[in-house]
């Protein structure tokens, strides 16, 4: 199977009166069809190592390749058309422009790609209908619940068949019946269309959907582990990794207000 | 920490979003403060001209001070709402209605009393200039710098009036507010703006109203029309969107997607800007064009009469001295000229209400000979030649024009228009449409008039061609035309006053020189305050931009996440910032012409188009400047948020 993603030694400082060290020589590796979660404390550069990936922000020193390809190398003009192409976003929060409906939110991508209306209208519907989300196409963001606007925000995502999808705590502004809900559609991606995803969270029932967990503290790889056997299990695991890391209680709590 | 010093350090420390609202405060402030210096100079009464600029400016000072008003009003109105999240903040921290309310009354005088400072600093700084450039347009010496304290005593006056009256007006409005609403703040979701078709048909119905009685009744015109375009950019434009959007194939292509929709959103925000600014656009666009148009008619008239003087006879008791004064003025400068004395008569057209004035054949063919126009062959008897004036432009159509057969009612003659000739130049000593007719029918037709007690019907005129004065070329200030004739008039009228005679002495170059005088105070007065408008009108707009940068900041940087390049968001950007300026252009050029096509004949001016056209070019080069500097701000600022 082909790397999707390569991350070799990878590290981020932040410079000033106080430099931080964000990220130390980090390792990962993605596979097609693979889905890695990302998880780790408060401050542990989950995010910076997803900015890394996402070529938001540029790393210090070693190399990400995507498909191949080091985003980091490109120019400012071609790494929008990069990012557009190879990467699908879903964020914590959304992300949709309240002045579209629903379905102009999801082809936005393809009509910056000046994609034909035809070819639009024929990925449009077989996407809505995956993510079950063909009766709210006409409504306005605001209209619809949260876990409709996530899944929306995936259909957006994944619109242009993107190589790898990146998650940013998708699950963090939702309910657990959202957030289960938002999960599962996002499991039945990866295995129905071999969708290759990373997704950050600190939330391990989200993170039980993935095939492999990836631990991070302090800004350094501190182990993974496999799914396996069955998600309840993984559930179990991911817990007990995450208290032996040592994240503070709140933090592993899957009840949000 | 007090309280004042709490508002203080909102306004310190918020300083680059009240930067442009203190900004325009301070310029209009400026503006109003030199009008004033001038309405209060200890000179300026002791010219006519000066007095009548001082009665312009006056009006021009009410102009500027209402737009004060109304930009004052729509600022603090959108700082508000810029600002609901904190007052919801306030206001679960504990905060009373009262005090949020003395918050932004201290903040709001802080920004009132600074401004007006900085505007009559400013205003005093560049009054020496503008003194010295209002006195040469009026044509006086100097007026001399003097210690304005009435005009100071004025701006503070009425801009503590204005600041304090909006301030407390705008209190009621936050009052309003629930909390809930206060916290959610701009991030309430708005709704796509709705329109409804009775509305605009309602608002095209006003339009339409406004263009009927235009010629009725200008007020009614002006309020309709003003009240239509309002109806126009609240609902129809928000109607032309959601029509516009409809059409998937072409909004979902490109960034047109997010334009769009940005657009049609945030249409009903920008309606009553863009309303406003349009309104004052088109006050300008029309008031320029109009001078520009007065004037342009002023040289028409003059290039088309071929007769340097003309003398109108009403009767012979002074004539002598009134040739004689003629005579004189001419031959002490050495200027040979040519007379022809003629003689018409005037009347009524049988069932029609405009009045003709009739010559008999040799006498017009003596002034065609001089003047170089087509003669007029023999005629027969109840046979007539229609003579049409060059600059018929300008006056209303008789409303004969269309008949064929005419019977003038005094002398009950029915005439037979045997042809029609339009020479270059105003054949006719009364510049008006004349019947040509034979000679013998003319005496006999003047003999019947005569009998009538005290008819002032004839009418004798001797015109001077002076071939000197007649280049074809307007004359400057200081010619002898401009010089002799002006001194002319005088003299005549003064003969008139003195009941010496009772002909009236008209001077071409004296006429046109009287008109120019008197409108190129109206320009000077026109042309500034446009310039005011126009500067307070983008400032308007750019105070709104800026308003919105933060939400569309939020916006972009989010698209820039899924793939948005910085030249698509540029062009969305662009195309956003366009619209806003350069739609009430194009609305106000539109409605500028339409009115003053509408009205120039009342006004007795010609063609208006040029003039509409040339104003707009000028309009849009300077708003293309404007929009250029606001739009690289602009998206500079939306650069830096692009990931």
């Amino acid at each position: 199977m082909t790397d999707i993603l390569k991350v070799t030694g990878l590290s981020k400082v932040y410079p000033g009166k106080v430099t931080t060290r964000a990220l130390t020589n980090i390792q990962l590796t993605i596979k097609q069809g693979e889905f890695v979660g990302i998880m780790g404390p408060s401050g542990s550069g989950k995010t910076t190592l997803l900015n890394m990936v996402s070529t938001i922000d540029a790393p210090s020193s070693g190399e990400v390749l995507i498909n191949g390809q080091n985003p980091h190398k490109l120019k400012k003009k071609e790494l929008a058309g990069f990012r557009r192409r190879q990467l699908g976003f879903v964020f914590q929060d959304f992300n949709l422009l309240d002045t579209l409906t629903v379905a102009e939110n999801i082809v936005l991508p393809l009509t910056l790609d000046r994609v034909k209306l035809p070819d639009i209208e024929a990925r449009l519907t077989q996407i809505a209908d995956k993510l079950g989300i063909t009766d709210i196409l006409n409504k306005r963001t605001y209209e619809i619940s949260g876990g409709q606007r996530q899944r929306a925000a995936i259909a957006r995502a994944i619109i242009p068949s993107p190589s790898l999808l990146l998650a940013d705590e998708p699950t963090g502004a939702l309910d657990s019946a959202s957030s289960r809900n938002v999960m599962e559609t996002m499991e039945k991606l990866n295995v129905a269309d071999r969708v290759t995803m990373m997704l950050v969270t600190h939330d391990p029932q989200a993170a039980s959907y993935c095939h492999r967990v990836v631990f991070i503290k302090d800004g350094e790889l501190s182990g993974e582990i496999h799914r396996g056997e069955s998600r309840q299990a993984f559930f179990q695991k991911i817990i007990e990794m995450l208290s032996f890391l040592g994240g503070n209680a709140h933090e592993l709590s899957s009840i949000r207000v | 920490m007090s309280f004042p010093q709490f508002a203080f350090n909102n306004v310190k420390r918020n300083a680059r979003a009240y930067f442009a609202y203190y900004l325009s405060s301070s310029f209009m402030v400026m503006v109003f403060f030199t009008y004033a210096l001038f309405i209060f100079h200890p000179d300026i009464n002791k010219t006519e001209l000066g007095h009548t600029t001082m009665l312009v400016m006056l009006i021009m000072e009410y102009i500027i001070y209402i737009f004060s008003f109304l930009f004052v009003l729509y600022s603090i109105g959108a700082f508000l709402k810029a600002r609901n999240k904190e007052f919801g903040i306030l206001t679960i921290l504990g905060a009373e209605q009262g005090q949020i309310s003395r918050l932004v009354f201290i903040e709001n005088m802080i920004i009132g009393a600074s401004s007006i400072v900085t505007g009559i600093g400013s205003g005093l700084i560049l009054s020496k200039l503008f003194l010295l450039l209002s006195a040469k347009v009026v044509g006086m010496e100097k007026l001399g710098l003097y210690l304005p304290v009435k005009a100071v005593l004025l701006t503070v006056a009425a801009f503590a009036l204005l600041f304090i009256a909006i301030s407390a007006f705008t209190l009621i409005l936050i009052r309003r507010n629930h909390v809930l609403h206060l916290l959610q703040g701009s991030n309430r979701p708005k709704t796509e703006p709705k329109a409804s078709i009775l509305i605009s048909l309602f608002g095209i119905a006003l339009l339409a109203a406004g263009y009927m009685s235009l010629r009725v009744n200008l007020v009614l015109a002006a309020v309709t029309g003003i009240a239509g375009t309002y109806f126009f950019f609240t609902q129809i434009t928000v109607l032309v969107m959601r029509l516009l959007k409809r059409s998937r194939r072409w909004v979902w292509k490109g960034t047109n997607l997010i334009w769009i929709s940005e657009m049609a959103y945030k249409m009903k925000d920008n309606a009553r800007v863009l309303f406003m600014v349009t309104v004052v656009t088109a006050i300008s666009c029309m008031s320029v064009a109009f001078v520009m148009s007065i004037n342009e008619t002023n040289k028409d008239n003059y290039r088309a009469n071929p007769y340097a003087i003309r003398l109108l006879v009403y009767d012979d008791t002074g004539l002598k001295g009134d040739l004689a004064l003629i005579e004189q003025s001419l031959s002490r400068q050495g200027i040979t000229y040519q007379t022809v004395r003629t003689e018409q008569y005037f009347s009524v057209v049988e069932d029609r209400t405009s009045s003709v004035s009739v010559m008999p054949q040799s006498m017009y063919n003596q002034l065609a000979e001089a003047v170089g126009a087509p003669k007029v062959g023999k005629l027969d008897y109840h046979q007539a030649v229609h003579v049409i004036p060059a600059s018929e432009v300008s006056r209303e159509r008789p409303d004969w024009y269309d008949l064929r057969k005419i019977t003038l009612r005094d002398t009950k003659a029915e005439l037979d228009i045997t042809d029609t000739i339009k020479p270059a130049v105003n054949v006719s000593p009364t510049l008006s449409d004349m019947l040509i007719i034979s000679d013998d029918e003319y005496q006999a037709n003047k003999k019947l008039l005569s009998a009538e007690p005290k008819s002032n019907r004839i009418q004798g005129s001797v015109v001077y061609i002076i071939p000197e004065w007649s280049t074809g070329t307007v004359p400057a200030e200081g010619d002898p035309e401009i010089s002799i004739g002006m001194k002319l008039k005088q003299e005549g009228i003064d003969r008139v006053m003195d009941d010496k005679t009772h002909n009236i002495i008209n001077s071409r170059g004296g006429d046109f020189y009287s008109l120019r005088q008197s409108f190129a105070m109206m320009s000077f007065a026109g042309i500034f305050i446009t310039a005011v408008l126009s500067i307070s009108s983008a400032s308007f707009l750019y105070f709104k931009l800026h308003h919105e940068l933060t939400q569309d900041q939020r916006m972009y940087q989010s698209m820039s996440k899924i793939g948005l390049k910085i030249q698509e968001m540029s062009r969305a950007a662009t195309l956003q910032i366009a619209a806003l300026f350069f739609v009430p252009i194009v609305v106000s050029v539109i409605q500028t012409l339409v009115v003053l096509n509408a009205v120039r004949k009342d006004f007795g001016v010609g063609e208006v188009n040029s003039s509409v056209l040339l104003a707009s070019i000028a309009f849009v080069i300077v708003q293309m400047v404007y929009f250029l500097i606001v739009r690289s701000r602009y998206v500079h600022k939306l650069k830096r948020v692009m990931v």
